[in-house]
């Protein structure tokens, strides 16, 4: 399994590589961006299965990014999981108009990620 | 941060320090594995170490404003190997690494305090900006002091709306 993580922090996305790689789930790759603009660049270029993304981010937003995944049919299948700082119900409301698997808010322990990671995984092998 | 707010109400400064106080708390043990207290103003004589402030900046609509942390390098470091899990043989990280530390820090209490304070409104944050300093400013607007691993940590807030409206908006 090929997955993306995007979040403008690089000890953010140091630290959900770290999770990734203590859960069992085989990953063949994991892809890293700093917005939403370059995560698209990264979809058209690879196949990814698993897509986790924040939601404040400079360029693109990752609300923005999930918009245009929903968009494409090409990425029908991509799960989905937003990990951000935004906790609001209005917030979690627009991520599940965009089949968003998953809403993780940030502050989490590391086992609560891994969880999520695990679940999200399992969907995305489906 | 720049000016005083004069306008805001005591009792809606009381309850943002209240809900900040325990964004704080929320995101040091949670993520960083730290335990933090309330503290009404340390000695900072005998803080030697550089200080580092992460300022973040909010916007959902009605309201904006900034919210800014103020933190020692010493414990910077402490959260940083707490938070990657950086094994002490390591290089010690990059100050860039740390500025990001701190910064995501500062993201997380911003974003705690803003959904605490309203989860039916989406915010957004602006990407922390980072900088150091000898030791923290003399007080200007409002802050509120907390102790993380017994060392001081100051968190600066500026809110900019009608006090009408703030009122309902503490977080408390």
């Amino acid at each position: 399994m090929r997955i993306l993580i995007v979040d403008d922090s690089s000890m953010m996305r140091a630290m959900i590589k770290r999770v990734v790689k203590l859960t069992k789930v085989p990953v063949e790759e994991i892809l890293e961006a700093s917005d939403g603009a370059q995560a698209l660049t990264l979809l058209e270029s690879y196949d990814v299965q698993l897509l986790l993304t924040d939601i404040n981010m400079p360029v693109m937003s990752g609300a923005d990014l999930l918009r245009r995944v929903a968009g494409n049919d090409r990425w029908r299948h991509l799960t989905r999981v937003v990990i951000s700082t935004d906790g609001s119900e209005a917030r979690r409301e627009q991520a599940d108009e965009l089949s968003v698997r998953c809403y993780l808010q940030k502050p989490f322990s590391p086992e609560v990620l891994r969880d999520v990671l695990t679940d999200a995984a399992a969907a995305a092998r489906l | 941060m720049s000016s005083p707010m004069p306008q805001l109400p005591p009792d809606f400064e009381r309850a943002v320090g209240g809900a900040i106080a325990v964004a704080v708390s929320t995101v040091a043990e949670r993520s960083f594995f730290a335990c933090v207290d309330r503290c009404d103003q340390p000695d900072l004589d005998e803080i030697e170490a550089e200080w580092l402030v992460a300022t973040v900046h909010f916007h959902d609509g009605p309201v904006h404003g900034s919210l800014a942390c103020l933190l020692p390098t010493d414990l910077a470091l402490w959260l940083f190997d707490a938070f990657s899990g950086r094994d002490p043989v390591t290089p010690m990280p990059r100050p860039d690494q740390l500025d990001d530390l701190v910064g995501e820090f500062a993201n997380m209490v911003c974003g705690a305090w803003l959904t605490r304070c309203d989860t039916h409104r989406v915010f957004r944050l602006s990407p922390p900006s980072v900088s150091r300093v000898r030791r923290p400013a003399v007080e200007t607007g409002h802050r509120e002091w907390v102790i993380v691993n017994n060392r001081p940590v100051a968190i600066d807030w500026e809110v900019a709306q009608a006090p009408d409206y703030t009122a309902v908006r503490a977080g408390l």
